[in-house]
């Protein structure tokens, strides 16, 4: 009797699970779920838009890895390399040319395309050149009264290459050879208006600048003195002659003919003449015309960083916390011809500071200073870049070292 | 083979016989697998060797920052070392003088040419007797001192090749025959004068934006000198007339911030001083590098914005250490 009951518990269990077991199979049709089952909001997008083509179709796990990751959004790698998988460099080199843009250096591609779908071509985040305008300031770039037609256009690719480019500022071809791409170089007006010099071959933005001006022709603001009164034969041959473009001294002469106290400026104990078989004063300046100060070649610290890569590093690197806030104006502490001062300094060391009364208060009342206070360590007078450092430092205050443990330590042995 | 039965003991059953024991301590001691282990560790110990030789032999042996006699330095750009007199020489820039040491690195005298030196900043002595500087006012005049004549003077060079920009002499060397070497800074050169001041050659490179800081002369006359700005080591070799390089800028051990002296020891090591890393760099003839000397710093054995390095034939390294305002003198391992 016992084994009776036992025998029909069992069978009745055995068809309920039958029938729970079958019961959905005549409902609903079998089929593996889907990504866009759960994301929906994709779907939708990617009807409405341009679609990057494995999502289109439906190949998520070409990107995403759907159970687990390391990466944010279940990504199979890191944004600097997952790109890169598919997207590899191709016969033009487009992605490793000499002078490559930032964001694909880092492998930040998503600062300028979105990842499933665009409403704009080639998945970018907004329409032509507002993309660029996104890192590269539009009051910067149209600074000026008068601006390129291409610029106002935000036809920047017309120009730049978006990834990379043998060119320096990303531009497509040479210099010359862009601008005459639209510009007719060889006209009569054309030459004319350069005072009759062929400047076809030139590069153009050395007078010129390719965005944006106040003057008129897009001249840049600041023009050599010669070239502002079209006395280009101070420097060059004449117009006329055979070689008009040839400048008529070599090497800094040319430049010292006219800029004859430049050159004492140059003759101290740290002289920096860099030496190299072109005019040295070009390695910082534009003979021409600037919008930086002094005719420099580029903005101050561009100029000075240039050739200092360590010190750029150095002062960029993420452990260097504390900076001078007159870090990029070089030319605030530093003489940049000549200094008979230690490290180029406009003035002593220990006067350094206090130049435009900048530190003056600090002078007064900090650890005592000065010609008679001798550092122990290497018998020099003690100032204040003994225990600061103006070119930035990871320690409060500029300070050189750890002010809790071996900055005063090194001196003051407790 | 002591250590490789030991290492291996646990390998022996405990339940084994003795003579099973034996024949396996035999097979373990003998197998290829651990000699070759034991071959390896050796060749990396081997190979790390010389790098704990040259470190740990390295000594300093004095710091010269002045006293009350000679006063302190101001900005010294390059010393020499006199082999013959065994004296030491530095050219102390920012004094407008000259300072000479004896083999103990005593204070003996200083040099001002009655004050018409000024900005000496590099100094080499020929088997004559004769010492040759640069300095002037501009910074730009090689001058002769021959002080039994009672001779300072400039020194014109006789048909040197004008190139784009004025001749601006930084640094000096000289080789077993006397020939000058001065880096041209003005144009990326070097020039091979004789101690007459007569035009031998000039020595520079391809790319015409390199520029050459230093030169040092080896005993077989092969020519070194270093691009501060494109950071690297060119060798002119004096048999074949090839030129060879190596470095870049860069922050790794072997990778130069800012290199701006070179100077040679006598068993041929290639030492760069680096003025930002605030250390020196030691590599092979062939571009090797061997390892890393000294650290950036305040006190004694540590540099600081340093200018100049000089080696002796007893491998006494001379280090100007500008930024501490002293000249550290530290002993090479023999």
């Amino acid at each position: 009797m016992k084994n009776l009951y036992k025998y029909s518990i069992f069978t009745l269990i055995i068809i309920g699970l039958s029938i729970t077991s079958s019961e959905p199979s005549r409902d609903v049709e079998t089929r593996e779920k889907t990504c866009l089952d759960c994301h929906p909001e994709l779907q939708k997008k990617i009807s409405e838009e341009k679609a990057h083509a494995p999502v289109r179709d439906g190949n998520c796990i070409s990107c995403h890895n759907p159970h687990a990751s390391n990466h944010k959004g279940l990504l199979k790698n890191n944004e600097m390399t997952l790109c890169y998988t598919c997207h590899k460099d191709d016969k033009s080199g487009d992605f490793s040319q000499a002078i490559i843009h930032d964001p694909v250096r880092d492998g930040k591609c998503l600062i300028c395309h979105n990842s499933h779908s665009s409403t704009n071509d080639k998945l970018l985040i907004k329409k032509g050149g507002e993309v660029c305008l996104t890192c590269h300031s539009k009051d910067s770039i149209m600074a000026g009264k008068e601006s390129h037609p291409l610029v106002k256009k935000g036809q920047c690719i017309t120009c730049h290459a978006p990834h990379s480019s043998a060119n320096e500022g990303l531009i497509k071809k040479g210099n010359a050879d862009l601008c005459s791409s639209c510009h007719r170089v060889k006209e009569k007006l054309f030459i004319d208006s350069h005072s009759g010099y062929p400047v076809e071959g030139a590069n153009c933005s050395s007078c010129h600048n390719p965005h944006s001006s106040n003057s008129k022709s897009l001249l840049k603001a600041s023009i050599h003195q010669p070239m502002a009164k079209n006395d280009c034969k101070t420097c060059h041959n004449d117009s006329n002659s055979k070689d008009p473009l040839k400048l008529i001294s070599n090497g800094t002469i040319l430049c010292y003919n006219c800029h004859i106290n430049t050159k004492k400026s140059f003759e101290k104990i740290n002289s920096h003449v860099i030496g190299n078989r072109e005019n040295s004063c070009l390695n910082c300046h534009n003979p021409h015309a600037s919008d930086a100060k002094y005719l420099l070649d580029k903005r101050e610290e561009k100029v000075c960083l240039k050739c200092h890569q360590d010190t750029k590093r150095r002062i960029t690197a993420k452990s260097t916390l504390f900076k001078h806030p007159k870090l990029e104006n070089c030319s605030a502490c530093h003489s940049a011809h000549g200094s008979d001062n230690t490290s180029f300094l406009k003035t002593k060391e220990g006067e350094s500071c206090n130049i435009e009364k900048c530190h003056e208060q600090q002078q007064i009342f900090s650890h005592p200073v000065g010609p008679d206070i001798i550092d122990p360590r290497n018998k020099k007078e003690m100032n204040c870049i003994t225990c600061h450092n103006p070119m930035g430092s990871g320690y409060k205050y500029n300070l050189r070292l750890d002010p809790d443990k071996e900055l005063c330590e090194q001196c003051h042995r407790f | 083979m002591p250590q490789i039965l030991t290492m291996n003991k646990n390998l022996i059953n405990h339940r084994d016989t003795e003579a099973q024991r034996k024949n396996k301590f035999k097979k373990i001691s003998a197998s290829p697998c651990l000699y070759g282990k034991f071959f390896i560790i050796l060749l990396i110990l081997s190979c790390l060797a010389p790098t704990y030789l040259f470190s740990a032999d390295l000594n300093l042996i004095a710091s010269l920052s002045g006293d009350k006699i000679m006063g302190k330095f101001n900005q010294p750009s390059a010393v020499f070392f006199d082999e013959l007199k065994k004296r030491l020489y530095v050219a102390d820039t920012g004094n407008n003088r000259l300072v000479s040491f004896d083999h103990e690195f005593n204070f003996i005298s200083e040099f001002d040419a009655g004050g018409k030196l000024k900005y000496p900043t590099s100094i080499v002595k020929n088997s004559k007797e004769q010492f040759f500087v640069v300095g002037g006012t501009a910074r730009d005049e090689l001058f002769l001192i021959d002080i039994p004549k009672k001779i300072f003077k400039p020194i014109k060079i006789k048909n040197i090749i004008a190139r784009e920009n004025p001749f601006l002499p930084d640094n000096l060397a000289i080789d077993k025959d006397d020939n000058l070497y001065i880096t041209d800074r003005g144009n990326g050169r070097i020039l091979v004068v004789d101690s007459n001041g007569r035009f031998l050659k000039e020595i520079a490179v391809e790319n015409k934006f390199v520029d050459l800081t230093d030169v040092q002369i080896d005993t077989e006359g092969n020519i070194y000198s270093l691009s501060t700005l494109e950071g690297k080591v060119y060798i002119f070799n004096n048999k074949e007339g090839s030129v060879s390089s190596f470095g870049k800028r860069g922050s790794r051990a072997n990778e130069f911030e800012f290199p701006v002296s070179i100077a040679i020891s006598p068993n041929r090591f290639v030492y760069v001083l680096d003025k930002h890393k605030g250390n020196v760099l030691v590599f092979k003839k062939d571009g090797n590098f061997q390892f890393n000397m000294l650290k950036k710093g305040w006190g004694n054995g540590e540099i600081y914005e340093p200018s100049y390095i000089y080696i002796d034939k007893g491998n006494k390294i001379y280090i100007v250490d500008r930024g501490n305002n002293r000249i550290q003198i530290f002993q090479g391992g023999k």
